[in-house]
């Protein structure tokens, strides 16, 4: 069957079975920043934002996002023109081996999407879904804070795109 | 996984997924959420029904108290500022407690009503309030109370093919307070044990107490016999 739907804001058609997970199709599509951990929806290393949530990719069926919007970290930021995010998970030292860092920077860039000014609980909450074997937490939740403040130049640079 | 799913369908009525659904050459599933349902390992399922186009996504007061659709997500019910009070605080509590964010953007009311786990956090809470789900069925609209739908499993009382369309839960009688605790390992490992609370006094004497529990057993339970 044909899946229709927007990947990191260009429209895209893929040849799919109907029994395919979101995960698998996104890797195939060369999406590798999306992780596969425990494979059932325990670690957040797959998290990918499905119209503006953040949801585990491998426990989605692939066809139920016909006609979805979908953001991966690939949509985020380039080497070059990193999202103010991933620019504060270098800054804060919350990446270590890295395996978490995709699902995580997608759930933190879900909560700044609507909150700017989020309290350290908010952040707390708003990754309580993403495991990370080896940074001890701490930092992350460091780097998102220190982020928020950066995104309103963010949006004015890359013309309102999130 | 689904090894012989063939088709996967997006009804735009309740009728028209009502009829995929009671097609008796094919087995075809509803699929919610899909968090219990992209996990099975089934090759008896033909087909997968997704309710995300029908109109089941929303957070009602009525007059009679709240009604909930059944394709709302938990994280909608847990984040609602429409629900507050003793039965809307118990309600979102419960909801809060699912999984994780991840979990919850995903995990629909109806979902985790129907396929009640022992760790289900919703239907404790529900039990407590006394709430009932409204289902479609050929064409015809029922309303069962939850203390029937978990008398036995539920697909044991939902017919083939019926839709668990939205959650009815009553008002509480003036003076009444809720609580609701989930014992687990960490934050967001499955319960251990949940309690649900709801409590009503009247000339400072407890005139109403319902105690719902869940993970404990196979199905959620109203516990009886703590009532003196
Ligand atoms: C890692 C993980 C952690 C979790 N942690 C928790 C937790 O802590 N607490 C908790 O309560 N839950 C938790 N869950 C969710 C729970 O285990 C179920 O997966 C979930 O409740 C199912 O809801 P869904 O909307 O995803 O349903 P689906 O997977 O889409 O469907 C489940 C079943 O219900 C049927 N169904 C769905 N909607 C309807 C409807 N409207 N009418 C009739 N039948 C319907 C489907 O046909 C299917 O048989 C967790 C799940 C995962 C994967
Ligand atoms: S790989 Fe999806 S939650 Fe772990
Ligand atoms: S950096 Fe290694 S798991 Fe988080």
């Amino acid at each position: 069957m044909e899946l229709n739907f927007s990947l990191n804001g260009k429209p895209i058609t893929l040849e799919i079975a109907p029994s395919d997970i979101l995960l698998d199709v996104l890797r195939k599509a060369g999406m590798k920043s999306v992780k596969r951990g425990c494979n059932e929806g325990f670690c957040g290393a797959c998290a990918v934002l499905i119209d503006g949530k953040p949801r585990n990719s491998c426990i989605v069926m692939a066809a139920h996002c016909e006609s979805s919007e979908i953001i991966t970290v690939e949509g985020m930021g380039t080497p070059d023109h990193p999202h103010p995010l991933q620019q504060a998970f270098v800054d804060h030292g919350a990446t270590q081996c890295g395996y978490c860092n995709p699902g995580s920077l997608i759930a933190a860039k879900a909560l700044l999407d609507r909150n700017s000014h989020p309290t350290t609980d908010e952040v707390k909450l708003a990754l309580d879904g993403n495991l990370c074997r080896c940074t001890g937490y701490v930092k992350r939740i460091e780097a998102v804070l220190a982020a928020a403040p950066k995104m309103k130049k963010h949006l004015a640079n890359t013309g309102g795109s999130k | 996984m689904l090894k012989n799913l063939a088709n996967y369908y997006f009804p735009r009525s309740l009728d028209d997924a009502g009829s995929i659904l009671s097609e008796k050459q094919t087995k075809n599933v509803i699929i919610a959420g899909g968090t219990a349902v992209s996990l099975l390992r089934d090759q008896t399922i033909d087909g997968l029904v997704d309710l995300k186009y029908l109109p089941l996504v929303f957070i009602k007061e009525t007059v009679a108290g709240y009604s909930i659709g059944a394709m709302t997500t938990a994280q909608e019910v847990f984040q609602s500022s429409a629900l507050s009070g003793p039965v809307g605080d118990l309600i979102r509590k419960a909801a809060g407690n699912i999984g994780s964010t991840l979990i919850r953007n995903s995990v629909t009311v109806g979902g985790n009503l129907v396929s009640v786990f022992p760790w289900s956090d919703l239907p404790p809470a529900f039990l407590a309030l006394d709430a009932a789900v409204v289902s479609r069925h050929e064409k015809r609209n029922r309303t069962i109370p939850l203390m029937k739908l978990y008398s036995t499993h539920p697909r044991n009382i939902l017919k083939h093919g019926e839709i668990v369309t939205e959650i009815k839960i009553p008002k509480a009688s003036p003076n009444s307070a809720t609580a609701f605790t989930k014992f687990s390992k960490t934050k967001n490992d499955y319960a251990i044990v949940d309690v649900a609370v709801r409590i009503c006094l009247k000339n400072k004497k407890v005139f109403e107490a319902a105690i719902a529990l869940s993970a404990i057993s196979k199905l959620p339970m109203r516990a009886r016999q703590l009532i003196a």
